[in-house]
């Protein structure tokens, strides 16, 4: 995932929090082994090395993964597809005719994957899985069930800081509130979750001071290139891993995804930033 | 024990009146090659901040004294260093830039006159000839400074203070390279072929050792200097595996030098490829620095900064405000391996301690008396290198034969 994680749970003495601190580590820690791709003994890898041509077997853990991939990757039309890596990995070669090229010999619809089996296949020598805009989802899901779990009613989570979770309520009563800004911290969208999760994806082409402009790092399977837009789309959830993988979805959807989207995932809040102002919607 | 504060003092001007040098230093320079050349060029120009001047040249090359003396007209010019030594009264010092071969001469000479001398390095192509200047240094009492001017260059010496206050942790092995690509030739003057080995002398045996004298030498003194001590043997090859024109030095060659605690120090250098350039890494159980580009690394990496959202968010806690966390932002690089880039030793990296070494040298002359612990860096330094050649030679590992061992002259250490 190779991202930042903050975790601030108010109240908590020093023994404790070590300890709960710990333990999140290690979830982080595993999960890490498994869905990222920049280490090379990680699960993730080792599929992407083997799986061309062979069924390979794969964890129970991976092969919950890879369902609830195909299930978020048949519910967005493939707005959502985590089988892009061949043509990530050449992202400055943005030509319109080498990314179509990739794109038809790459994407999840070349993955055979069998549930029941726990055997993944890749039918194209293209085909590679990332799981960006899956994996700090699904591990948000894993910390916020160990948390539960060990009866914290209030947390605030931020992974990268831009995947964030409220877990209950803030001590002083109330919602977690948060400000997303629209542009140099102006125009912010307030956003009050309890038990829920936001995130954010997309491009703020903010240039500040010794920082180069950010790089387009979606790709849109339906209109085959990077979104190079300057557009966020926010989406609220009851799960942190449905906020993750829609707001990364969103950005990516032609209009005929995005309609279906919308019908699709009806307890979701979908908020777009464009022109330097928030409005409901994607 | 030279201690990397004590230069910095020396370098901050502690004790050395920079500002206002109100006695003079008189220098003459003895090798008006390349480097003889760019040393009085640096005098000239800057010299002023440390009240030093050259007011004496000497070369044997006459193309050579006539391109120094151009920019130097003022300065008495001779192509005997003797006759200079003897001439040039008003001299507080000198410079020798000579071929490695002919520096033992002059070296004693002037300290048996009562000069200091500023050496390039390495000191002599012989462990003799390396000896009689650790002689004629001990007997005169006059400061010897060889030209390793790292000891000068700020982020070598933070470097060292990192070494020293154990942030690398546990020191057991250095690593260094210097690659260039080029034959590494000077130009001979047309018709004057007798000229070759005089000019081109670092590519002959008689004169140099080549990459071992004119580059190695400067890493195995950063390396013994990280180690505070110098090694017990050395084991090498070499070959001259590319510019197979004449020359008798290799040009490919490969060292490493054992430490008593077990520390390597693994070397290497070439002239047909500079794709790594130079570097020298020193390697702990808890850091590594990287000097040459002037980078340290954790073994732990820091944890990031928190962002200024969660920062926020932990003082309206701490004080019981409500406040909004300003934290959602567009995707933080997503999914792209964060990459710990370390820090550098210091933040202006402007200098390689070539004319920070004249501050020293300034110091050590107006106070009449070496820096303590400073020629003895050079000393080992200048002896290991001749001793890696020697392993290169003979194919086995060598160590120092005990009578070039300076620890009988009691040298003084830097307090």
């Amino acid at each position: 995932m190779g991202t930042r994680f903050n975790l601030v749970i108010p109240g908590m003495d020093d023994r404790d929090g070590k300890s709960y601190g710990g333990k999140v580590s290690e979830i982080l820690a595993e999960q890490e082994g498994i869905m990222t791709r920049f280490q090379e003994n990680s699960e993730l890898s080792a599929i992407n090395r083997d799986a061309f041509g062979k069924a390979v077997g794969v964890s129970q853990e991976m092969s919950r993964i890879l369902g609830a991939c195909d299930l978020f990757w048949r519910d967005t039309l493939g707005a959502f597809d985590p089988a892009l890596l061949s043509v990530i990995k050449k992202k400055h070669e943005t030509a319109d005719e080498n990314n179509s090229r990739q794109v038809t010999a790459a994407g999840w619809k070349n993955v055979k994957f069998r549930p029941h089996a726990r055997t993944i296949q890749f039918l194209t020598g293209e085909t590679g899985l990332d799981l960006g805009g899956f994996g700090k989802g699904w591990v948000m899901e894993k910390i916020v069930g160990y948390l539960k779990g060990k009866n914290i009613d209030a947390a605030f989570i931020s992974f990268g800081e831009s995947t964030i979770c409220g877990l209950g309520s803030h001590p002083l009563g109330g919602p977690w509130q948060v400000n997303v800004p629209a542009k140099n911290g102006q125009n912010p969208l307030v956003v009050n979750i309890t038990d829920e999760a936001i995130s954010v994806s997309g491009l703020k082409l903010i240039k500040r001071e010794n920082e180069k402009l950010p790089v387009p790092h979606i790709f849109s399977p339906a209109r085959e290139q990077w979104i190079a837009e300057d557009k966020m789309v926010l989406v609220q959830s009851a799960s942190p891993l449905k906020a993750e993988v829609l707001s990364t979805a969103c950005s990516a959807a032609d209009d005929h995804q995005k309609m279906h989207i919308l019908d699709a995932f009806k307890e979701e809040r979908f908020y777009v930033c464009e022109k330097d102002e928030w409005r409901n919607g994607i | 024990m030279l201690t990397p504060i004590s230069l910095m003092k020396v370098i901050a001007g502690e004790g050395n009146n920079r500002s206002t040098p109100n006695d003079k230093i008189f220098l003459g320079v003895i090798g008006t090659g390349s480097r003889g050349h760019h040393l009085a060029y640096l005098i000239k120009e800057y010299g002023h901040e440390l009240g030093m001047e050259v007011t004496a040249l000497c070369d044997v090359y006459q193309p050579h004294l006539e391109h120094t003396h151009a920019m130097i007209p003022e300065a008495k010019v001779y192509n005997d260093y003797r006759r200079m030594l003897d001439e040039a009264t008003e001299l507080h010092g000198v410079i020798i830039c000579t071929p490695l071969h002919v520096h033992a001469g002059p070296t004693i000479d002037s300290l048996d006159r009562g000069l200091h001398v500023f050496c390039e390095k390495a000191m002599a192509r012989t462990l003799d000839d390396t000896y009689a200047m650790a002689e004629a240094y001990y007997r005169t009492g006059k400061s010897l400074h060889i030209g390793h001017q790292r000891l000068f260059d700020p982020k070598f010496l933070r470097g060292m203070n990192k070494v020293y206050n154990d942030d690398l942790g546990v020191v057991t092995q250095i690593r260094a390279y210097w690659h260039r690509n080029n034959d590494w030739r000077r130009p001979v003057p047309e018709g004057q072929p007798e000229l070759e080995r005089f000019i081109n002398w670092r590519l002959y045996r008689d004169y140099s050792c080549g990459l071992l004298t004119e580059l190695a030498s400067h890493h195995i003194q950063v390396a013994n200097w990280a180690k505070k001590a110098r090694p017990v043997e050395v084991r090498g090859t070499g070959s001259i595996s590319f510019w197979r024109d004449g020359r008798e030095v290799e040009d490919n060659v490969a060292l490493i030098f054992s430490y008593d605690d077990g520390t390597q120090f693994i070397y290497d250098s070439m002239i047909q490829n500079r794709r790594h350039g130079l570097e020298v890494q020193v390697l702990g159980h808890k850091g590594t620095l990287e000097l040459e580009t002037n980078n340290f690394f954790l073994e732990e990496p820091p944890p990031p900064p928190k962002p200024a959202g969660i920062v926020q968010l932990l003082q309206d806690l701490e004080q019981n405000v409500l406040g909004k966390v300003p934290i959602g932002s567009s995707s933080w690089d997503p999914e792209i391996a964060m990459t710990y880039k370390g820090e550098s030793i210091v933040a202006d990296n402007n200098t390689d301690g070539t004319f920070e070494q004249f501050y020293g040298f300034a110091k050590a002359i107006r106070e009449d008396k070496p820096i303590p612990g400073l020629f003895e860096e050079g000393y080992y330094a200048s002896l290991w290198t001749l001793l890696g050649q020697q392993a290169i030679d003979t194919g086995k590992a060598v160590k120092m034969p005990e009578k070039y061992d300076i620890s009988k002259f009691n040298p003084r250490e830097f307090v």
